[in-house]
């Protein structure tokens, strides 16, 4: 199995509070992978020490056998936590800087999820609602041509329709695509069909990880395994 | 380099979203207007300091750096901005740059409004600025126009750092950065009223060609510590 990111003994620091400390994990090359924790367990300071935001306090990472940094980052397309997009921006004018500022962003591909996510291409992104801006967001990072997906929690507090719609998109994407994914979330009920790696993260460690179908065969539904690690 | 302008565009329009452009032109006609027929009308003594029209923005410039770099964290595209696939010191130019474009924009037309309303003074009440001939005047806010933008770098790159500072581990910093701003600006204002009044104090007389040199070098100093932040301190 080939690697796409690998954590050794990873620590980051906020302040006094430690949000991981001493993690080792590693992400596989062509999968999706499941990022599952309670908030607060680490799981988009994680993500942000991928993509280079942060710098960790300890330890080494590996992404695509580099360290981390803006040029790695040509092979990631990351969606962040509560993210937005410029307000003042068109739906169109949006796609346009996008084929702008990201390397290998493929206009066709945004084209068709556009239509896919029934979002109106005139509209204003300030007057989207929380569902179309995700729905946005996913278009704009998946529209681009890159190794490896890393999406912090597409599917916090939206609505029912846009989640559907988000889910069918990515499992479009996986089975049209070979590409590695990270998916953090909570949400295991609607996520868990798309995984094929999981790792469980409990204040800032790795409880357990493996192949999905390794852990349900070994313990049970994703959700039972979900339950007895945070309960 | 077509991706860098890219950015600077954006940047450039996020200096002012476009909701704020009418309010904020219509205040500044509105009182130029409301001081024009002041004086013309003879209501006040006061005579009009043409330099305050260009040394506000010194003033004004840190704020509007500072919001370009919280622009990121309100309108919540940190993630999306600190992820771009380009060297850091990219981010922190295209933000200088488009801060520096945003003040040319503001000193031209305030520049080609002041100099409408002095045509007029020199025109319809020639004492107001002591029988002076609008050229002379125009000349005059050369000067003014020349030495305020040579502190703009050192003010820009600060408002910048400061705006980074807040996301980073070293916040507390700011403090100092303020204080320095406080002192710094209050020495340009010195400066000019020492000139204009001939008072001569040796503190704030020294050439301009230094207090450049050292601009430009606080410049540098705060636009690699602000690449620096971006590199090793950011804490979001």
């Amino acid at each position: 199995m080939s690697i796409a990111v690998e954590f050794h003994h990873v620590s980051y620091r906020y302040g006094r509070k430690f949000a991981l400390q001493d993690l080792s994990l590693s992400i596989p090359k062509g999968k999706a992978t499941g990022l599952l924790g309670e908030n607060g367990a680490g799981k988009s300071t994680l993500l942000k020490l991928i993509t280079s935001i942060g710098k960790p306090t300890l330890g080494e990472i590996k992404v695509f056998g580099q360290k981390p940094g803006w040029k790695v980052n040509e092979q990631i397309a990351y969606l962040g936590d509560r993210a937005q997009w410029y307000k003042f921006h068109s739906i169109e004018k949006a796609i346009q800087y996008a084929e702008k500022i990201f390397p290998n962003f493929q206009v066709q591909q945004a084209k068709e999820y556009l239509d896919f996510m029934k979002l109106d291409s005139k509209a204003k992104v300030g007057d989207l609602s929380k569902g179309q801006m995700m729905r946005l967001q996913l278009i704009l990072c998946l529209s681009r041509k890159v190794d490896l997906f890393l999406l912090d929690e597409p599917l916090s507090g939206i609505d029912l329709i846009s989640r559907e719609k988000i889910i069918d998109l990515l499992i479009h994407l996986l089975s049209e695509q070979e590409v590695t994914i990270v998916i953090s979330t909570h949400e295991i009920m609607e996520t868990e069909g798309l995984f094929e790696h999981l790792i469980f993260l409990k204040e800032g460690k790795v409880v357990k990880s493996g192949n999905v179908e390794t852990l349900r065969a070994r313990e049970g539904s994703i959700q039972h395994i979900y339950r007895e690690v945070f309960q | 380099m077509n991706a860098f302008w890219s950015i600077v565009k954006n940047d450039f329009r996020m200096v002012f979203p476009k909701k704020y452009i009418f309010p904020l032109t219509s205040m500044l006609i509105g009182g130029t207007i409301f001081g024009v027929l002041c004086s013309l009308l003879n209501f006040t003594q006061i005579k009009p300091e043409i330099h305050w029209v260009y040394t506000w923005i010194l003033f004004a410039l840190p704020g509007f750096t500072t919001g370009i770099v919280m622009a990121e964290e309100r309108e919540k595209t940190l993630g999306w901005w600190l992820s771009l696939p380009y060297p850091r010191h990219w981010l922190i130019a295209a933000k200088c740059i488009a801060m520096l474009l945003r003040a040319l924009q503001i000193i031209l037309i305030l520049f080609l409004f002041t100099n409408f309303i002095l045509y007029l003074f020199t025109w319809i009440r020639p004492e107001a600025y002591e029988n002076i001939a609008w050229g002379e005047l125009f000349y005059y806010q050369l000067m003014i126009i020349g030495e305020r933008l040579i502190y703009v770098p050192l003010i820009i790159t600060l408002g910048l750092l400061a705006g980074l500072l807040t996301f980073s581990s070293m916040k507390l910093l700011n403090i100092p950065i303020w204080i320095f701003f406080g002192l710094f600006v209050s020495f340009i204002v010195l400066r000019h009223v020492s000139k204009v009044s001939r008072l001569d104090w040796d503190i704030v007389n020294i050439p301009l060609i230094w207090i450049g040199l050292f601009s430009f070098l606080i410049s540098l100093l705060f636009y690699y510590w602000s690449i620096s932040i971006l590199n090793r301190k950011l804490q979001i």
